[in-house]
């Protein structure tokens, strides 16, 4: 087995896991996995096409813009997600309501961007020469940018008052608001960090791999099997979920070719949903 | 500082059950008032709906010189309602030092302030300083039970509702306990609300007691009068004399 | 307005007999266009979908179980038809029938599976399978057409050749008008009260003796049943089986229109695909708008109308059930003796012997034993925390106990809580456990669940087995609801009843069960004076008839009136034990209660 294989494997996971990652940091105040989630790789992509594709815009400005307009779309969704699940206080609302927001921006995506496919030009278009395989530094980014991030959510969790109040909250709702918490605005700040940070890796992601618009569901479902598979509700989980099904994915690939690499983590995913749920480093089972 | 408590009328619902009953009940600043009965009697329902966790389907809720029968249960802590929830409800994967922090989150933007405190409660539970750097999840239950009312005086409320504190804690601990509520109490002024499933517990400690059963006022008066009322055993046991 | 209630019934259901007549004279329509197969086609299509999300519907409405795999159950009923047909040569009609069979197979063996997977995780499970399905037909070689997929699939005709295209619509149509009365039949039966009952609270229906995974077995595979027969159908109509009739995202239209009909209501489904359908063929000319438009329907339904139309409609003051007049003379055809079999009075029917159970580091129950008789009222009361429920639970085997013994009729009860609650003991929860979104009767009948004799067939066809045994058991369910002066709110909704109602349905369907023991888990909490005598009058009526009844409480007034002995708890032991005016005046109790420690002095 090449090593080019392995770091192939370890950038598509690094993907899958910032997926994984922003799906944890949305699912800790509110216990939801949101289908919707991956549509914001798309934006990142879509953005970073339009932005500095078509527009060249300088990569600041790029950047800059997305973090808004992400921030935006993360507010919408809050607001698409949580309304229904506020108001019917049903089981199945949040998996409908997310679904139902997964597939409305899939289709204004679709729309705006007719037979388009989100990449654009590499902006260092260097490779760094590993041991005989080949590492593109735009690759590294995103891989680097995983553990920026991941330490980041965990310094901010873990350090800052308002990271402690979103733990606090995930762990006993009803205590937080007598401490004086707002849950309510702890919501809405989880939805926009978790849609900006999938956005910014979409934004880096697409010079290496081509974006299709109608690709959110699929990125959506690698994170909810990289989530599972490390445990849902854990960073950690996230982190080490998403680089196990991408160098899985990857070694397959390389052995059998073609899609059975993407069946092997699905069967992975089986496995584990049967055998243990909690993932590797899940904590308590979900109640919903 | 004001801190009177008034409910009036309050009735209160849960799952199509009447928890409380057009129940009505005043603290005056200051004072040290026992809420007792037996369980299911509307006790923790009281302080919930006091705290914002339940909505009353009828009557209000008045503190300080407000009504606050609408207002949603975050901003009350700003107004100096501080609570003590049953089973103490700490948070166990940040420290004690970080629980603490919790507590004073509406008061965040006065750091100076909050060190300050930080340093009383360490005073006032020494044990809490020993462990500040700990898990407050490896906490005993009695150091617990210290932590979930220093976490609730961080927010430096005007009055402090404790749900059933000595519930689970050895007799001991019980008496180190009831006599820290009592400081609070004598040395800080601090209007306390005490909810006890132990009634002469409760009434050693409090000035005033009113006791539930099934959501009204069976009794109410001062603790002196209520400590020798078979009418208080009653509360519990009902009547013997079939 | 009773007159507008009748109105808009009578309307609805000419509505829907002019919609019948409708589609079934649309091939005469069609043929007036000049392209009949095209419009046949939609329709054809649409009555597929609405078989599909009548499965949907029947798992996850019904069932409370999420599926995302019903777009693979639907390709697997396709492969089936065209592996059969194409690859074997087999009769389509014949091989309609095994798509159907494969369906429940897949389904079966998901289950299987997955039996301890909570509700998100058996949705993701399905999501998997779906995932793995699609992929699998992709590598399937020779035997599934690989990438391009199986073609030359159709509907033979009678007796030979191809069946026209007005004939195979008809088919369809009958099927579906099959399927939506098989549906119906079964949710009108024990089958589906039982399927709700697990939706609702498994605990529950557990405590009746329902099986969980016995019966999600069930509800499964008929629902997967249902799903491969629409997907091979659908196979029929367009002539190939391929892996993209697996995607999630084909599955859209079903999850609007379920939820835009009313999800766990009969008509909802049909209703549903039929607006998406209509909704579908308006747009066809900007398909690109189709998911946008779709999903911000099935978002504003999930805000506006979260039952979707036929639940809001039912929720509705037209659509609600009412609560009736009992006719005078009536209460005399449903008197009812309660006799409980096989047992004489001060029979010791459950026995604790030195029970104790940790719970981490606690022990909630310290060494008790305690005796049950026939005939008696037994009351268990304690100050909070003292181990009264865990006790119980422990007795109920919710909780293994960590050591000593449970004897049940004499002998070592099982350590499965439904088997022992087959055996005789029935346990009414602290908090009303009610299959809410179902009528009063119904709760009660489904607490007859284990004298139900009639299998899913009797209950489809409506064989005279099943009708005996339904009329025996809606006999006994009214006469207990005349009892306790319940029959008028038979037809409500168990969740708009009173919440003192709702606790007397409750000990009346755990009545209905025929239970030797009976446990009352804090019944008085919130009722009123009347309905707490209309209660303790129902108890001593049961204990009478010689059931042992188990009463925890904490409305100690109530309970010392009607218990014949009490049993004190504290700190996980018995602390006293007699009749109750012995136990009021026992200075422990009392002790226990109010605190026993003076801590006078140190706190002067």
């Amino acid at each position: 087995m090449s090593l080019q294989v392995w770091i192939d494997g370890i950038f598509v996971g690094s993907i899958f896991a910032l997926v994984a990652l922003s799906m944890t940091i949305v699912y800790q105040p509110t216990r939801i996995m949101n289908f919707a989630q991956g549509e914001g790789f798309i934006l990142g992509a879509a953005l970073g096409y339009q932005f500095i594709g078509v527009w060249k815009w300088p990569l600041v400005t790029a950047l800059i813009v997305l973090i808004a307009v992400a921030t935006i779309m993360g507010f919408i969704m809050e607001r698409m997600v949580m309304l229904p699940v506020q108001l019917s206080g049903s089981k199945f609302a949040w998996i409908i309501a997310t679904l139902a927001a997964a597939l409305i921006f899939q289709s204004i995506f679709n729309i705006r961007w007719v037979n388009v496919s989100f990449s654009y030009f590499d902006f260092f278009d260097k490779d760094i020469p590993i041991f005989g395989a080949t590492l593109s530094i735009q690759k590294l980014l995103v891989i680097v940018s995983v553990a920026v991030i991941y330490v980041a959510n965990e310094l901010f969790l873990r350090r800052t008052l308002w990271g402690r109040s979103i733990r606090a909250i995930a762990h006993n709702p009803d205590t937080s608001t007598i401490l004086g918490i707002p849950t309510k605005p702890v919501i809405k700040l989880a939805f926009i960090t978790g849609t900006v940070v999938i956005a910014i890796s979409g934004f880096l992601a697409a010079p290496v791999i081509i974006v299709a618009p109608a690709a959110g569901l699929f990125y959506t479902i690698q994170g909810f099997t990289a989530a599972i598979i490390g445990g849902v509700g854990s960073a950690k989980g996230a982190v080490v979920g998403g680089m196990v099904i991408g160098i899985l994915d990857s070694v397959v690939r390389s052995w059998l070719g073609g899609t059975w690499g993407l069946f092997s983590t699905f069967l992975v995913l089986a496995a584990i949903l049967i055998l243990k749920p909690t993932g590797f480093f899940g904590k308590r089972v979900e109640g919903r | 500082m004001n801190s009177d408590l008034r409910l009036d009328g309050l009735t209160v619902t849960y799952g199509g059950a009447v928890a409380l009953d057009d129940f009505s009940m005043e603290i005056k600043t200051g004072e040290f008032v026992a809420l007792l009965g037996a369980n299911g009697a509307g006790k923790t329902t009281t302080l919930r709906a006091i705290s914002g966790l339940m909505r009353p389907a009828g009557g209000k809720v008045f503190f300080g010189d407000s009504e606050i029968t609408k207002m949603p249960g975050h901003k009350r802590t700003n107004l100096g309602i501080g609570h003590v929830p049953e089973g103490r409800q700490i948070f166990p994967d940040h420290t004690v030092e970080e629980n603490l922090q919790l507590g004073s989150f509406v008061r965040r933007k006065n750091r100076a302030q909050n060190s300050e405190a930080i340093a009383d409660m360490y005073e006032l539970f020494p044990r809490l300083k020993d462990r500040h750097k700990q898990q407050a999840g490896t906490l005993s239950g009695g150091e617990a039970q210290m932590l979930a009312i220093a976490r609730a005086l961080m927010s430096r409320p005007r009055i402090l509702m404790l749900d059933e504190p000595s519930l689970g804690l050895a007799p001991q601990l019980v008496l180190e306990l009831f006599k820290y509520i009592k400081r609070l109490h004598a040395e800080q002024g601090l209007t306390i609300l005490l909810v006890e499933q132990q009634a002469r517990l409760a009434l050693q400690l409090a000035q005033r007691a009113y006791i539930l059963e099934r959501g009204a006022v069976k009794i109410a008066g001062s603790s002196k009068d209520l400590i020798n009322d078979p009418r208080v055993a009653e509360a519990y046991l009902g009547s013997g004399n079939k | 307005m009773i007159s507008t209630f009748k109105g808009l019934n009578r309307l609805l259901i000419g509505g829907t007999g002019l919609a019948i007549a409708l589609l079934l004279s649309f091939p005469l329509i069609a043929n007036q266009t000049s392209n009949p197969s095209f419009y046949l086609q939609i329709v054809s299509v649409a009555a597929c979908s609405s078989i599909l999300t009548i499965s949907l519907n029947i798992c996850m409405g019904y069932g409370g179980l999420l599926s995302l795999m019903h777009t693979g159950l639907q390709m697997a009923g396709g492969y089936a038809i065209g592996i059969l047909m194409v690859k074997f040569g087999w009769n389509g009609w014949l091989a309609l029938v095994m798509a159907a069979v494969t369906g429940a197979l897949f389904a079966v063996i998901v289950i299987l599976f997955s039996l301890r997977a909570t509700y998100l995780y058996f949705g993701m499970i399905t999501l998997a399978v779906n995932l793995i399905a699609m992929e699998g037909v992709r590598h399937g070689g020779e035997l599934t057409g690989g990438y391009d997929g199986l073609f030359g699939i159709f509907a033979p005709g009678i007796p030979d050749g191809m069946m026209s295209p007005s004939a195979f619509y008809l088919t369809v149509l009958t099927i579906l008008f099959a399927v939506y009365f098989v549906q119906r039949n079964l949710i009108r039966s024990g089958f589906g009260r039982n399927t709700m009952a697990l939706r609702e609270s498994s605990e529950t229906a557990t405590a009746l003796g329902i099986s969980p995974s016995m019966h999600r077995l069930k509800v499964f595979g008929v629902s997967g049943a249902i799903a491969g027969l629409a997907g091979g159908l659908l196979s029929m109509q367009m002539g190939y089986a391929f892996a993209e009739i697996g995607d999630l995202n084909n599955g859209l239209i079903f999850f609007v229109g379920l939820f835009l009909g009313g999800v766990g209501t009969l008509a909802g489904p049909i209703l549903g695909v039929s607006l998406v359908a209509v909704i579908d063929f308006t747009i066809r000319g900007t398909a690109q708008y189709r998911t946008l438009i779709l999903g911000a329907i099935l978002l504003t339904t999930m805000i506006i109308l979260p039952r979707g139309i036929v639940g809001t409609y039912r929720a509705s003051r037209y659509g609600s059930p009412r609560s009736r007049e009992v006719m005078p003379g009536e209460a005399e055809n449903y008197k009812l003796e309660i006799d409980v079999k096989d047992v004489t009075n001060g029979e010791i029917l459950l026995e604790a012997k030195d029970i104790v159970k940790h719970f981490g580091g606690v022990k909630a129950v310290d060494g008790i034993s305690v005796q049950f008789k026939a005939g008696e009222v037994h009351g268990i009361i304690g100050p909070n925390g003292s181990g009264k429920s865990t006790l119980v639970s422990t007795l109920t085997r919710y909780h293994e106990a960590t050591s000593g013994s449970v004897i049940l009729f004499g002998e070592e009860a099982d350590k499965k809580p439904f088997v022992v609650a087959r055996t005789g003991i029935t346990r009414v929860f602290q908090v009303p456990h009610l299959f809410e979104r179902v009528s009063v009767l119904d709760n009660v009948l489904t607490g007859m669940y284990r004298r139900d004799n009639y299998n899913i067939f009797d209950a489809i066809f409506r064989t005279s087995r099943y009708r005996k045994a339904n009329s025996r058991s809606v006999a006994e369910a009214k006469a207990l609801l005349s009892l306790s002066g319940m029959l008028e709110i038979e037809e409500l909704a168990a969740g708009s009843i009173s919440h003192g109602q709702k606790r007397l349905l409750e000990v009346i369907r755990a009545v209905a069960t025929h239970p030797k023991i009976l446990i009352l888990d804090e019944p008085a909490t919130g009722l009123t004076q009347d309905e707490l005598n209309s209660l303790k009058s129902l108890i001593r009526k049961l204990a009478k008839a010689g059931m042992c009844v188990v009463l925890i409480e904490h409305n100690v007034a109530f309970l010392m009136d009607l218990a014949d002995i009490v049993t004190v708890i504290q700190n996980g032991k018995v602390i006293a034990e007699g009749a109750p005016h012995t136990v009021q005046n026992d200075q422990r109790v009392i002790d226990a209660y109010l605190g026993n420690t003076d801590f006078s002095k140190e706190l002067a």
